[in-house]
């Protein structure tokens, strides 16, 4: 059972991650962000719609993202996050980094 | 931040194999898939509930999935799994014969039910499409599940 | 601009539109206090903008969240006392308010609205009363002195609002990674905590120290945190869980500045609603909690109890539904949460001793700890719900003015009538009840409540009354609201359902009124057409349906047109943990909860056939006395059994049918007139000893159940521990079905089902008891009464064919005799009985009917009648039966027959052996006359209060028969003014428990309420003595409690009794 789907449009990569969003949930996901971006992807969109929980590596993941493709002049966007993981994102101020559009 | 509007048609569907017939569900409603594990038997529940199981703490009622679409004598086999999906704010468990791919699916494509299929079937889908070379129907989980009293009834008269 | 969840948004208008209803007036009477702050009511409005500031920032109301935040500060200074609320200044506020409900009435646009005006004036005033010096600071964003390298930002009007307000201001440095992830804990609940604690100035994750893909994940992410809490240094480091380098001090509220007391918050719980306003502080006070406040007493109403707890009067009401993440307090009452520490204490005390135990091999004390702790951890289970158990008057409370605001728009007078506030139910229902209970009194209000002229017309009064009323009964909460208005018309209701296309028209011709009345939750039936104002969604009573089916909750509906409506909720009490007993019937498990099992028993193979008895198509056990209705839970759940078999070790599938198989004592009549006449019933059948059938019956294993109103037992295969389980819910497809309350998971993981022994009963046919409390009354009546006439008789023949019975209550012994034993003297018969001569008489003798049969085999039933043994000549087959009968006393009545009864579609005729002696001995004066029953100390007199004509009849018989005068009367009251008619000269008072009128215990209590009657004997009878009849008699004053027609009781009673109480009258 995949942790995350993963789909690719034209420059934007589609992850859409099955349940919630900590370590032990996404083995894998940082190496298929990383291949994504190195195939020239410029763009991409994490979707949150499943995800109750959020954890602190998870965190470091989407910061690491947004890091790499900033230099690139590309673009994170997380969608659909629930209402505690988006008030996690507006405390923190992570939504002033990257994107995030609530559930 | 641009506008994403091919997010509202494209979405992902999951499919699996009734009755030797693909059928699919958005994965927006599929929680997960589990092997058959003990299902204990709710004497006195309606003939296509085949019992409840056990999922993590979680009380989930398994329904028979080829019952509902048309099929009366299920058989279990090494391949036959549960999808669980999300319906009405519970769990609910639909048992399969065998898993499918999960495919990219457009809205747009979806096509009203073939003439030819039975209205044992016909009555569950929103619709059909194509993936590949195969026919797909959409499962309509409202139809499947939504046991209101009266249901028939209204069915029968709705229908006349 | 992403709303989000409709849902949500929805309930956060309708919140804060409860929340703005009031705050003009409120205003108000704060401009009107001037100077006298009313601190209550200038936090209740602070709040108000408060939560609307949180809630909007969620759903990006942004000018919303502006407004409402200037609009905060500005109340904020006035709660410090620094600006006064002058007209000037209530004027702004007021106008505020108003520009906040028109952005709040029209939310999607609110974006694009000009609300510069406002803040201008709002900024005015804040700044106005600002010393010079600080004015500047409501706009400064200033970088704070902070240690290098921290990146937070703060406005310096926010350090100096926290300060004042008693706040301690401090910079948290976290490693995510370190902290956080390596401890087990989670950043969300880190940030709730911060939250729940303080208020967040400002957060910075240092994303520069956090690499890129390509590199290794970064071990560490720091998260810089400006934090203002009123938690003092001391304490700091213990809350946030960090040590003391990563804390720095950068602000101290002024030393003479009393600190706001702390409310207690836990994280994770959520809030209660604001207690009813008429009653502040409601024994609910905060226990000192954190140190540092000790010698600040802001302690308002104080309680009860302790002086040096602190109130709440500052919490901030949370809205439970904005869905932020600091939704987490609960107020927990003191007692509680000393319970819980104390319980936490011991528990520690018991895992020491375990552990010593442990490590000194002393199995004893593992035993002994592990069953401490044990015990320690259910009543700590029973502590932590009890936090949850709130009183439904939280839900209640806001009804009132509900139903004020709605009778007054619609021009109707409306009464609401509230009771039972103080029931307590988990929260979670509690919530849950909200929005079913909103739209049902609403609905009341609206469509079920006349115009006054109409109530007038129809002869009502025209003040309508809604009924609201909690209660307990049999496990469950049952929430009540009747209104006397016009009612559902159920032929509206159905011909509405039919043309919705709900249901086919023929449907409707089987079904009664009531089933017509039920459509009307129907989904799709009653939607509303205008979206309800208060909860801003269509509603519909398939909604409140299925809200209550959430809650695993029902709801019935009662109505008659013209007279009003009743809608009955019934809650299970609590969600989760109960005891339950569990039971296997082959090699399924179920679980049977505690509170309804009464005993457990089991009947060894060899004694079923003594003590299971078919009556009617019922098998029913014998058990002390009492009938129980039995019930096989494999047979009503159609589960094969499968015995093994012995002699074969085949395993087969059980076809027993019946319990008792067929071999128990069933009416030996059917033996008897199955035309096998001398055949002996009593004698079981002998089958071969070979029989598979034998063999395989074992023990039956038979769970006495309470179903609150009636018993029942169940007979399973096995029974197993008693566990406490979690009741889980079954799903929509499953909770209709009335036989299960729900299901559990086992120690090993696997599901049993729960049961609902109403539901069963139901299922199983037994005695309709499920439905509303009258009907549970009536079935508890109707039991009642049938347990009245429950005995036990002797049954025997007279001529072949003739059946006859008396009261086993008479018989001593029963002998059979040979004809040769019968000695006939002087026109008399006797015989030689153990040492004596026993004089013998037979029903012929009194009675028209023929003498026994020379052919009958014979047997004397022996009897003690006015203190001499006498043997009634009777013919075999004879055995006993153990029933109810209605008896007929007129038919057959004649000499030495006193009714007849139908027993198994024979006549049975009641044999009135006392009348026979008095016919056959005249000459031992059994009966009393009338002139002796005026009693003396030779011939007591005894009041006897009895309903049932047979009964009275019989005991009388016993009575007298043994030398004592009885007065009579057919009821309580009756018995009463007899008594208070013949005074003193009643020596004992005999009396039946349930009579019209007065009953017995009435009667015992109206005795021992006058002085005169003191120390009067009072005599219970009644066929069954349960414990709690035997307690409840005592407490009416009932000396003695006695099965009715166990005549040697009764009568050693009386002979105990009565020389006490002739002494009394010598006395005198």
């Amino acid at each position: 059972m995949t942790s995350f789907i993963q789909n690719q449009q034209g420059d934007t990569a589609n992850f859409f991650v099955k349940g919630d969003f900590v370590q032990s949930n996404t083995n894998g996901l940082r190496q298929a962000l990383l291949d994504s971006i190195k195939n020239g992807i410029t763009k991409i969109k994490i979707d949150l719609n499943e995800a109750n929980c959020i954890d602190s590596p998870s965190i470091g993941l989407l910061v690491s993202v947004h890091n790499t493709l900033k230099p690139l002049a590309g673009e994170l966007v997380v969608n659909r996050a629930k209402q505690p993981i988006a008030e996690l994102f507006s405390v923190l101020q992570l939504d002033k980094r990257f994107t995030v559009n609530a559930s | 931040m641009e506008e994403n509007n091919d997010e509202v048609t494209q979405s992902l569907v999951a499919t699996f194999i009734v009755d030797d017939r693909h059928y699919g569900l958005t994965t927006a409603r599929v929680r997960e898939v589990v092997r058959i594990g003990e299902i204990t038997p709710v004497h006195h529940s309606p003939e296509f509930i085949l019992g409840i199981m056990n999922l993590r703490g979680r009380i989930v009622t398994v329904v028979d999935l080829g019952r509902k679409l048309g099929r009366n004598n299920q058989a279990l086999t090494g391949h036959s799994r549960i999808f669980i999906a999300e319906w009405q704010q519970e769990h609910v468990g639909l048992l399969v014969d065998r898993v499918g791919e999960v495919v990219p699916f457009d809205e747009t494509e979806l096509r009203p039910v073939p003439e030819n299929m039975p209205t044992a079937q016909a009555g569950m889908l929103h619709g059909v499409f194509h993936s590949g070379k195969l026919l797909i129907g959409l499962l309509n989980l409202d139809l499947i599940l939504d046991d209101a009293p009266g249901k028939e009834d209204r069915q029968k008269a709705g229908g006349e | 601009m992403t709303l989000g969840n409709d849902e949500l948004l929805k309930e956060f208008l309708a919140e804060t539109n409860e929340q703005l209803a009031g705050i003009e007036s409120d205003l108000l009477t704060i401009e009107e206090g001037g100077e006298n702050i009313n601190e209550e009511l200038v936090n209740k409005v602070f709040r108000a903008a408060h939560s609307i500031k949180g809630g909007s920032s969620l759903f990006g109301l942004k000018k919303i969240q502006e407004l409402a935040h200037k609009t905060e500060s500005v109340l904020d200074l006035i709660r410090s006392r620094v600006i006064r609320p002058n007209p000037e200044v209530v004027n702004i506020l007021l106008i505020s308010f108003d520009k906040l409900k028109e952005l709040l009435n029209n939310v999607m646009s609110s974006n694009e609205m000009d609300i510069s005006e406002n803040l201008v004036a709002l900024t005015g005033l804040a700044t106005s009363f600002l010393p010079q010096n600080e004015k500047g600071f409501f706009h400064k964003q200033g970088v704070v002195k902070l240690p290098p390298g921290a990146s937070v930002n703060v406005s310096e009007m926010d350090l100096e609002l926290a300060r004042k307000n008693g706040h301690y201001v401090y910079f948290v440095e976290y490693d995510l990674i370190k902290d956080i992830d390596m401890l087990d804990k989670n950043i969300l609940d880190v940030v709730r905590l911060l939250i729940a604690f303080g208020k967040v100035l400002d957060a910075q994750v240092n994303t520069d120290a956090i690499g890129t893909l390509e590199e290794e994940p970064s071990g560490i992410i720091p998260l810089h945190v400006l934090f203002s809490t009123e938690v003092g240094p001391d304490e700091i480091e213990m809350v946030l869980e960090l040590p003391k380098e990563r804390i720095k001090l950068l602000a101290s509220p002024p030393k003479d500045m009393p600190a706001a007391p702390p409310p207690i918050q836990i994280a994770g719980l959520s809030p209660l609603p604001a207690p009813a306003a008429e009653k502040p502080i409601e024994a609910r006070a905060a226990a000192s909690q954190t140190p540092g406040d000790s010698e600040n007493d802001k302690a308002k109403t104080p309680t009860s109890s302790e002086p040096a707890k602190k109130s709440f009067s500052d919490q901030p009401g949370q809205p439970s539904t904005a869905g932020s993440v600091a939704d987490a307090t609960l107020r927990v009452s003191v007692e509680v949460l000393e319970t819980l520490m104390n319980l936490a204490g011991e528990l520690v005390l018991s895992r020491n001793q375990l552990r010593e135990a442990l490590s000194t091999n002393d199995m004893r004390g593992v035993n002994a700890g592990s069953q401490r702790v044990s015990l320690v951890t259910s009543e700590l289970q029973e502590a932590i719900m009890q936090t949850r158990m709130q009183p439904i008057g939280n839900v209640f409370n806001k009804f009132p003015r509900v139903v004020r605001d709605m009778s007054r728009t619609q021009g109707k007078e409306i009464q609401l009538i509230i009771e039972g506030k103080e029931v307590e139910m988990d929260k979670t229902l509690i919530e849950g009840l909200n929005d079913p209970l909103t739209h049902m009194i609403r609905n009341s209000c609206d469509h079920g409540i006349e115009m006054p002229e109409e109530r007038i017309r129809k002869g009502k009064p025209p003040t309508g009354k809604i009924a609201l009323r909690a209660y307990h009964e049999a496990g469950q909460v049952i929430v009540e609201i009747t209104d006397d208005g016009k009612g559902i018309n159920p032929a509206k209701i159905s011909a509405s359902a039919v043309a919705k296309g709900l249901i086919p028209q023929e449907k409707l011709l089987g079904m009664s009124d009531a089933e017509k009345t039920a459509l009307i939750f129907l989904p799709g039936l009653s939607t509303a057409e205008k979206v309800s104002d208060i909860s801003g969604r269509g509603v519909g009573m398939d909604v409140v349906k299925s809200n209550l089916d959430r809650l695993g909750g029902k709801i019935e509906i009662e109505s008659k047109i013209d007279e009003g409506t009743r809608f009955c909720i019934k809650l299970p009490l609590t969600l989760a943990i109960i005891p339950s007993l569990v039971v296997a019937v082959g090699n399924e498990r179920f679980a049977v909860p505690q509170i309804n099992v009464l005993e457990l028993t089991r009947i060894p193979a060899a004694q079923i056939q003594n003590k299971i008895e078919i009556v009617g198509d019922a098998e029913v056990l014998t058990l002390r006395g009492k009938l129980i209705p039995l019930v096989s839970l494999g047979t009503v759940l159609g589960i094969n059994k499968e015995i093994t078999d012995e002699n074969t070790g085949q395993t087969l599938t059980d076809r027993r049918q019946s319990l008792a198989d067929r071999r128990s004592r069933r009416s030996p009549l059917e033996a008897t007139f199955a035309g096998q006449a001398g055949s002996e019933p009593m004698a079981a059948k002998r089958e071969a000893i070979t029989d598979r059938r034998y063999h395989a019956i074992n023990d039956l294993n038979i769970v006495i159940i309470s179903t609150g109103t009636f018993q029942y037992g169940i007979v399973v295969d096995q029974f197993f521990n008693t566990e406490e389980i979690v009741v889980k819910p079954l799903g929509r497809h499953l909770k209709g079905l009335p036989e299960y309350a729900g299901a559990t998971i086992m120690g090993d993981g696997k599901v049993a089902l729960i049961i609902d022994v109403s539901g069963m009963a139901t299922k199983a046919g037994m005695r309709h008891v499920s439905g509303s409390s009258r009907a549970s009354a009536l079935a508890a009546e109707t039991a009642r009464e049938s347990r009245h006439d429950t005995m036990s008789f002797l049954l025997f023949q007279n001529q072949p064919g003739e059946l006859c019975g008396i009261p086993m209550e008479m018989v001593l012994r029963v002998e059979r005799i040979e004809r040769s034993q019968i000695e006939n003297s002087a026109g008399r018969r006797t015989m030689q009985y153990r040492g004596a001569s026993l004089p013998l008489i037979t029903l012929s003798d009194a009675a028209e009917v023929k003498p026994i049969g020379d052919e009958q085999k014979l047997a004397v039933i022996v009897s003690s009648i006015g203190g001499r043994e006498v043997g009634l000549l009777v013919a075999m087959p004879v055995d006993v039966i153990e029933t109810r009968l209605q008896i007929d006393q007129k038919t057959h009545r004649q000499k030495g027959i006193s009714g007849s009864a139908i027993v198994k579609d024979k006549t049975m005729l009641l044999v009135d052996i006392v009348e026979i002696v008095e016919t056959v001995f005249p000459e031992w004066q059994i009966a009393a006359g009338p002139e002796k029953t005026a009693g003396n100390a030779a011939r007591p007199l005894i009041l006897l209060a009895e309903d049932s004509d047979f009964f009275r009849g019989q005991v009388k018989r016993f009575i007298e028969s043994e030398g004592f005068a009885v007065a009579e009367a057919p009821d309580g009251q009756a018995a009463w003014e007899l008594l208070c008619q013949l005074g003193e000269k009643v020596k004992v008072v005999v009396t039946d428990i349930e009579m019209p009128r007065m009953t017995g215990l009435g009667l015992a209590r109206a005795i021992r309420a006058e002085d005169r009657f003191a120390g009067l004997p009072i005599i219970g009878l009644t066929s069954l003595a349960g414990e709690e009849d035997i307690e409840q008699g005592k407490a009416a004053g009932i000396t003695d409690y006695q099965i009715k027609l166990d005549r040697d009781r009764l009568l050693e009673s009386l002979r105990r009794i009565l020389p006490r109480a002739a002494e009394r009258q010598i006395e005198f």
